[in-house]
């Protein structure tokens, strides 16, 4: 894991330097404040029972299904579809550095996003000077969510990128992965047929996947070791299977 | 002899393609059997101040003695567009997924012993389902085990002050519905007959109290009927006798056996005694220190009479029975009602504690030539509530005694036997339980008879409102803020970068 290092400083600079990064954090921070105001403005009108925080990380899915693919589509597929990839396998570097490298890039761009919006958090302070409305624990744990959980979101769209060498079909591979994974639990969990015993370990699984629960406890300031092995495991699994994956495709290519 | 290294790479191949594919396999297996693990033996930690979510070590020890599995049902529609349901929906979810995970790792031979699991239902959606659970109401939480169950409704779950909710005491009542539902233990209720009492087997409107007894079934409770003229004794198995509206007075036997089961059997008693009929309980009262006096309330004030001429009763004096009514504001609605209140002539025994629950307005007074009934009040006959006397200037219509036993040579002292009385029997009855204080007050005086009131040592969690005070010029500028500074800054940081590389 010599050059891991070195290709995730390369993959992170020439992310500082590329100009769609900055279109992508004018257009994520955009949309993140149109949705964060407009929360506001309900806490404007009438008393809530949950902290801002709350509401407001509640809508993680909107960017999450729509930012990590465009993060991370480019990542791998580009470089088989150019055939650069074959080029650097030809130096001492092994697939895992690889996409890990770009793994650890693509993270990194996203949850700099994410830490960006803190700064609403900073601006309602200012506005307001009530701290009361800045509740740390929502405010720790949604963002605790949003780390942890994005390793696995981003490890998904690494690997949606892994399997194609058409960005757009990378990309559309990778929505339709995070929507499965993020709205497919909650549809299932409401399902009737899953209350039958047969499907009881289902229901088990679908419960234990349940990524809306996991962020309701989350943000109420519960981490719970359960869900943190969900999310590190599945981030790990997820690499393992685009580097075998990728290595795969290298054999028969 | 050409084909050779060819087919060797080939044969390299698909061996390196096939063990990569074993390999998937094995860390498929891997993490699949470690997350399995980790459902049954995961930890939790509450990083809020004063752990605000963790249940109490008195929940959590009940928890680790439960036999028997437990299934909440909750029945609220998560996409309701009322906030209080909303928030309801949310604190319950919350809560009992904290039970769930509490009792994730207890299994027995026998099955999923002890568990605790929770799961939501629209009772108008799957109504099959409900059917066969026996849910009817939407919003409330059902808890059920083996053939008990225990329906907890919104109120019961909050602490209101003005109609406002102020608390969350969803682990008492949680905790306390488990304790009910699981005890092997179903309280016998039993319904006193042979003197035209009103019955809990009948579906009058006006004379039944079919609804009442349904209301106790569905909340674990037996309910049969009994005469003492003919079974000569009250059953072994007795919780709780009630004696509703009877139409003439018990024999002198009968009274001796209720006092017996009061007193030598700590006995448990609701009495619904309206006005004008003669009973022959008034021994028994004196016994309780309680009277009930052969007046009929009159109330002057309009504001305290329903346009159906009952009396509106919204006077209650803290107690586990007068609670619920006080948190929420509900008043009670009776129609023809005496006075009953702790007898002024009792004897003298620390043991007995009187207490008035529900009282009339400084208004009323009680008639005592009700037949005549001409509508004034006779100073010296009829009956006003005495400023020397708790409450002050009021007249009782409800009224408990409950008898404390201090052990000999012991710091604690033992519940003896509880009598509630009503000055009223046709607020019980069908047609008059379904408003909300009439049965609430009920229910509430038959939970604390069967000492079904438990009161946990865990502390109400605080709800906490949020909101912005700000004009409608601040907010407009916030808007702009959120909308423009991020975003800006990070556009002028892509246009530093590009510049920079351009030049």
């Amino acid at each position: 894991m010599r050059h891991f290092l070195t290709i995730l400083g390369h993959e992170i600079r020439m992310l500082l330097v590329s100009p769609s990064t900055y279109i992508a954090a004018v257009i994520f921070l955009a949309f993140m404040g149109f949705i964060f105001s407009g929360i506001l403005a309900e806490y404007a009108a009438a008393p809530q029972e949950v902290s801002p925080a709350v509401a407001f990380f509640e809508l993680f899915w909107v960017p999450v299904i729509f930012i990590i693919p465009l993060l991370t589509m480019k990542s791998i597929s580009e470089e088989r579809r150019l055939g650069t990839l074959e080029t650097l396998l030809t130096t001492p570097i092994s697939t895992t550095e690889v996409v890990l490298g770009k793994y650890g890039a693509a993270y990194f761009l996203y949850f700099s996003l994410w830490s960006a919006t803190a700064g609403f958090f900073y601006i309602l302070h200012r506005f307001t000077h009530d701290a009361f409305l800045l509740d740390t624990g929502p405010l720790f744990g949604g963002y605790i969510f949003i780390a942890v959980s994005g390793l696995f979101f981003v490890a998904v769209g690494i690997f949606a990128s892994s399997l194609s060498r058409n960005q757009a079909v990378a990309g559309i591979l990778g929505v339709v992965m995070l929507f499965g994974l993020i709205i497919g639990t909650q549809l299932l969990s409401g399902l009737n047929a899953l209350d039958l015993e047969i499907f009881a370990p289902l229901k088990e699984g679908v419960a234990y996947a349940h990524v809306f629960t996991h962020l309701d406890d989350f943000s109420r300031g519960i981490i719970d070791a359960r869900q943190l092995l969900f999310y590190l495991s599945g981030t790990t699994l997820t690499l393992i299977f685009s580097i075998l994956g990728l290595e795969a495709k290298l054999l028969h290519s | 002899m050409s084909d050779a290294p060819s087919n060797a790479f080939a044969k390299a191949r698909w061996l390196r393609s096939t063990n990569l594919l074993l390999q998937a396999i094995l860390f498929v297996t891997f993490f699949g059997g470690l997350n399995y693990l980790a459902l049954h033996h995961g930890g939790r930690w509450d990083l809020t101040n004063h752990r605000r979510h963790t249940l109490s070590e008195e929940t959590l020890a009940y928890l680790r003695d439960l036999e028997q599995p437990v299934r909440f049902v909750v029945t609220v529609d998560p996409n309701n567009t009322n906030d209080d349901l909303t928030q309801f929906h949310r604190d319950v979810r919350g809560l009992l997924r904290e039970y769930v995970n509490a009792t994730a790792g207890k299994t027995s031979a026998s099955g999923p012993a002890g568990k605790v699991t929770f799961e939501e239902l629209d009772i108008y959606r799957d109504q099959r389902i409900a059917q066969s659970l026996g849910i009817d109401q939407a919003n409330v939480v059902i808890a059920l085990a083996n053939d008990r169950r225990k329906i907890i409704t919104l109120p019961e779950f909050y602490e209101t002050k003005d109609r406002v909710a102020v608390a969350f005491k969803g682990e008492q009542v949680v905790t306390s519905a488990i304790l009910s539902v699981s005890s092997p233990d179903q309280p016998h209720v039993y319904f006193l007959a042979g003197h035209g009492e009103m019955q809990p087997g009948v579906v009058d409107a006006e004379r039944g109290l079919s609804v009442f007894a349904d209301q106790l079934r569905l909340r674990n409770l037996q309910v049969s009927v009994i005469d003492l003229t003919q079974n000569k004794a009250v059953p072994d198995d007795a919780s709780l006798v009630v004696i509703a509206a009877p139409q003439g007075r018990y024999d002198p036997f009968e009274v001796e056996l209720l006092r017996r089961y009061l007193s030598d059997r700590a006995g448990r008693v609701i009495i619904l005694l309206p006005p004008v009929v003669r009973h022959g309980l008034d021994d028994l009262l004196y016994d309780w220190g309680l009277v009930a006096d052969d007046v009929i309330i009159a109330e002057p004030d309009p504001a305290h009479v329903t346009e159906r001429n009952e009396l509106r009763i919204a006077a209650f004096w803290p107690h586990p029975i007068t609670q619920p009514l006080i948190d929420n504001q509900f008043a009670l609605y009776l129609g023809l009602t005496r006075v009953v209140r702790p007898d002024p002539g009792r004897p003298l025994d620390n043991s007995l504690r009187a207490t008035v629950l529900a009282a009339t307005s400084e208004t009323a007074w009680g008639e005592r030539d009700y037949r005549q009934r001409d509508g004034t009040y006779n100073p010296g006959v009829d009956l006003k509530g005495l400023a020397g006397f708790e409450p002050k200037n009021r007249l009782g219509v409800v009224v408990s005694s409950e008898r404390i036993t201090p052990p000999k040579n012991l710091p604690f002292s033992v519940p003896g036997g509880r009598l509630v009385l009503f000055g009223n029997a046709d607020f019980a009855a069908n047609a008059h339980l379904a408003a909300p204080g009439n049965l609430a007050i009920l229910l509430n005086a038959v939970e604390w008879c069967v000492d079904r009131d438990v009161q946990l040592n865990t502390l109400p969690r605080p709800i906490e409102r949020y909101q912005i005070n700000l004009s409608q010029a601040e907010l407009g500028k916030l808007r702009i803020s959120l909308l423009f500074i991020l975003p800006g800054l990070a556009a002028i940081f892509g246009l530093v970068v590009y510049w920079t590389r351009r030049s």
